[in-house]
């Protein structure tokens, strides 16, 4: 009866963990993304961002070089998973401990396995 | 004798009209000429623009608000922040994730969508799609956005039967919170207009946006479609004589630099025969 509900329990946390993202998973990604604006030269765009967003974006030096110099700063990161696609998801960061909204967010996407940024969409 | 000749003259006269003429029969033929209520109609204007109307997606457990159209008053202008590229159905589908599990969106949140290729792009010219029906509120300048209207708008609004919400799988009962403070609540008065792109400057909450150096707007084309659409619907709702866009209403960069570009789609409007404040 417990390996039973053992094997369930474990399917169950199995199928979650597949069905979205995590919160580490999503940590990772974001953190090469804070990398890029900061002009580290060891993180590549398309290790971060969609082929599709870097093509339309106007390719990799678009997206790696010009970031204004801001202060480094720790954000909070909210996701939504899509109630439809399992390879979709929605982020908003806002400043770690603030209580301002977020205006738009992030679109993820599974891309080969991989989580990747597809770009932004504004929110209401 | 002559009496009674001329009213007999008069007698068939009318007998004749009423036979004759389908859609004026208690006027008499020879009355028509001088009765301006006989005159054939004029006919409707050639629409500015197609505005095509694409099936799209909807979830049949979602609230919405059905409104006396009426009260619209005011277009806001969005971006999407997406991609140029992105379509109708693509906006539809993600909008679909918005809300709760238990309170979700029911489709698209802008009224009307324009596809608006950046210079050089690959879209070859602005189309004009439906979202949102006109005759439902949308869900694009914020829930909690409410602003000054009109004395109209708001006797309008008050009136019973000007928003009725509730599921597709209920009954829809008045909306309870059209007012706060007198203010009136922005997403039943208003009609939305998104610009599908990326207007706004790039930050890193949007990583598509423009750089510094080279200042997004939207082309001409661009400017010239959303001028004739906010004409073409002015003429469907004439009350519609203001035109706001989205930070107007919160907080938020959109619709970026389509906002600078109001007064050309306002003259583009006007060369049409539109005034918009
Ligand atoms: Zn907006």
């Amino acid at each position: 009866m417990y390996i039973q509900l053992s094997i369930l329990a474990g399917l169950l946390c199995t199928t979650l963990a597949w069905a979205q993202p995590q919160q580490t998973e999503m940590k990772e990604l974001f953190a090469k993304y804070d990398q890029i604006i900061e002009g580290k030269k060891d993180v590549k765009a398309l290790d971060v961002f969609t082929k599709k967003f870097v093509d339309e974006a106007g390719g990799e030096k678009s997206l790696t070089e010009g970031w204004d110099k801001t202060k480094k700063v720790v954000y909070d990161l909210s996701i939504k998973p899509s109630r439809s696609n399992k390879d979709l998801a929605y982020i908003q960061r806002v400043p770690a401990g603030s209580k301002q909204k977020a205006h738009s967010s992030f679109i993820v996407v599974k891309e080969q396995g991989q989580w990747r940024i597809e770009g932004t969409i504004e929110d209401e | 004798m002559k009496k009674a000749l001329i009213l007999l003259i008069m007698a068939q006269a009318l007998t004749v009209s009423a036979k004759d003429c389908a859609h004026c029969v208690t006027t008499p033929t020879w009355l028509s000429i001088f009765n301006p209520f006989s005159l054939p109609a004029v006919p409707a204007p050639e629409p500015l623009i197609e505005i095509r109307t694409p099936t799209l997606a909807r979830d049949s457990g979602a609230s919405y608000c059905r409104r006396n159209t009426e009260v619209v008053d005011t277009i806001v202008f969005h971006h999407t922040q997406t991609p140029s590229t992105s379509t109708v159905q693509n906006i539809n589908t993600l909008h679909l994730d918005r809300g709760s599990a238990a309170d979700p969106w029911l489709m698209i949140g802008y009224h009307y969508t324009i596809n608006s290729p950046y210079a050089g792009g690959t879209v070859p010219s602005p189309v004009v799609n439906q979202g949102r029906p006109f005759n439902l509120a949308g869900s694009h300048a914020g829930t909690n956005a409410y602003k000054p209207a009109g004395a109209e708008t708001r006797r309008l609004m008050a009136l019973d039967g000007a928003m009725r919400c509730g599921r597709a799988t209920g009954p829809l009962t008045e909306a309870s919170d059209k007012f706060r403070d007198g203010l009136v609540k922005a997403n039943y008065n208003t009609v939305a207009i998104a610009l599908i792109g990326n207007y706004a400057k790039r930050t890193t909450e949007n990583p598509g946006g423009w750089r510094a150096n080279s200042p997004r707007y939207p082309s001409a084309s661009t400017i010239e479609m959303a001028g004739k659409l906010a004409c073409e619907l002015q003429r469907q709702h004439p009350r519609l004589t203001t035109i706001k866009w989205h930070s107007f209403y919160n907080a938020t960069d959109c619709p970026g630099l389509v906002k600078d570009r109001i007064p050309q789609i306002k003259a583009v409007a006007a060369r049409f025969g539109c005034t918009f404040n």
